[in-house]
């Protein structure tokens, strides 16, 4: 489906879809800090995420759940371990790290801008993701006369303006009310389906893991659990029995 | 419009500044004292602050840069840079006179002295605003592939911009203290002369005053106060309330 009502095509993304090649991997992955003694954030990580897959990375605080992302970003690097990953990605903070000088639309369009895309192309494709995340009449605005709402979607919006196939989002929602949680979760779904793009998200939250993702990997002490299979049908009803058996099974390995 | 105007300003500016240096015009009496003299003296010591402040800032921003991007550099220059600050300007003022008389740049002694009293400002100010920016938009940055002088230009100059108005606010207010007497400078030259004052504002307060020029001493302070007034209304305040919009939440 194409929700946009715009067509397709508009999102030429360089997705392979007959390319089987995950487009990250982790093997054996170690990240450590040396404070003295050697700090594990975290330890002899293994995992796959496909092409087109919704995961989500799961865990308390301090867990190394944003270090597993960083590393994908290329903010932070392995101390050692192999990683495969895309040489650009989207990113969405949890500050939204907006840039208050800009407004709406020069904030979006500053990815296409600094990653060298041609005006005509960053014009075409801030219009598009504007758009996208509803923000169409505020585009002229600047970050500071926006609700933290909306703020994210202009996060949103610019992190798929990279037009990268990979988007991975830092706990995006958790300084949010419920009910715009909710609200962006049907939009990035709608996002994610469009796009096809492959998305990795940190949350904390047991029920947004479940309402979005394919797969989740929960985090204990920088080490991966068994990575959980979403066997939930989509559309997702919070309130049905296999809903909450599933949300059931990530307390009981979090508390195991 | 206000570009407009900036750069017409800004283009005066630049032509009275290579004005004054090709052809400085210092020579004065305190005993005939006209309203051009009076002119001339505010231009000049407009001139003056404003040269050392681009000095300031030109020295300031990348000191700034070296301190909080290098860890190993702020272990060393943070602590020399808060010592050499607490020094006071005018300590050091007969020491640099004698270096730049030996080639008669009495021009230039004003304005290092002014340009050293103006900086520390700044760069307190810029390493303070450089702390102040966001993890996560240093991190945006990196995923968006801008470093180098393209990280400078679209994510740390806009960002330290409110610290940088505050901090050059500073330095204007420590640069009109200074400028009183860094252009009297026969007071610091050794068996110096009344003719080897600078033209400006500062002197010709100081001169008035010792004098008894009363009225001279007045006009003066007027022209004094209302430059000030005026730079303030017409830059301070604007480049203020423009900064609002650079300031993260």
């Amino acid at each position: 489906m194409c929700w946009s009502g715009k067509g397709c095509s508009i999102w030429p993304r360089g997705l392979n879809l007959t390319n089987p090649e995950p487009p990250i991997a982790f093997k054996n992955v170690n990240k450590t800090y040396d404070i003295g003694s050697t700090n594990y954030v975290v330890k002899g990580y293994t995992l796959s995420i496909n092409q087109g897959e919704f995961f989500c990375l799961l865990g308390q605080s301090g867990c190394g759940k944003s270090t597993v992302l960083n590393m994908i970003a290329g903010i932070e690097k392995p101390t050692n371990g192999r990683l495969v990953k895309p040489a650009l990605v989207g990113m969405v903070f949890q500050s939204g790290a907006l840039l208050p000088w800009l407004t709406v639309e020069d904030n979006v369009a500053f990815a296409g801008r600094m990653l060298g895309f041609s005006k005509s192309k960053t014009a075409k494709i801030t219009k598009q993701y504007i758009e996208m995340v509803h923000l169409q009449e505020f585009t002229k605005r600047y970050p500071r006369e926006l609700s933290g709402g909306q703020r994210q979607r202009v996060g949103i919006a610019r992190a798929f303006a990279t037009e990268s196939n990979v988007l991975l989002m830092d706990e995006p929602f958790s300084a949010l009310d419920p009910v715009i949680t909710d609200e962006l979760h049907e939009d990035l779904l709608k996002m994610w389906q469009e796009t096809h793009a492959t998305i990795v998200m940190v949350s904390h939250h047991f029920d947004e893991a479940v309402k979005l993702a394919d797969r989740i990997g929960i985090m204990k002490e920088g080490v991966l659990q068994p990575i959980m299979t979403v066997g939930v049908k989509r559309p997702r009803d919070e309130d049905s029995p296999d809903f909450l058996a599933e949300v059931k099974k990530i307390r009981q390995i979090m508390e195991g | 419009m206000s570009t407009i105007l900036a750069v017409t300003i800004g283009i005066v500016v630049v032509v009275l500044l290579v004005l004054h240096f090709a052809n400085p015009s210092n020579k004065f009496d305190i005993n005939q004292i006209s309203a051009q003299t009076l002119l001339t003296a505010a231009i000049n010591t407009f001139l003056r602050l404003f040269a050392a402040y681009v000095l300031s800032l030109v020295f300031s921003i990348p000191l700034a840069l070296l301190i909080v991007c290098t860890p190993r550099v702020q272990g060393v220059l943070l602590p020399v840079s808060d010592v050499l600050q607490s020094i006071p300007v005018l300590a050091f003022f007969p020491v640099v006179i004698v270096f730049f008389t030996a080639s008669h740049q009495f021009e230039a002694a004003a304005i290092f002295i002014i340009f050293i009293a103006m900086m520390w400002n700044i760069v307190f100010t810029v390493i303070g605003g450089l702390q102040t920016i966001p993890k996560d938009v240093q991190s945006a940055a990196l995923v968006f592939n801008v470093f180098g002088i393209r990280k400078f230009w679209y994510i740390t100059l806009p960002a330290i911009f409110p610290f940088l108005v505050t901090g050059s606010l500073l330095a204007w207010a420590q640069g009109w203290t200074t400028v009183i007497v860094a252009e009297v400078l026969h007071t610091y030259i050794p068996n110096g002369k009344l003719s080897q004052d600078l033209l400006g504002l500062g002197s010709l307060l100081v001169d008035s005053s010792a004098q008894g020029k009363h009225a001279v001493f007045a006009a003066t302070l007027g022209i004094m106060i209302l430059l000030i007034t005026l730079i303030n209304v017409l830059v301070w305040q604007r480049l203020l309330h423009l900064a609002q919009r650079f300031k993260f939440d």
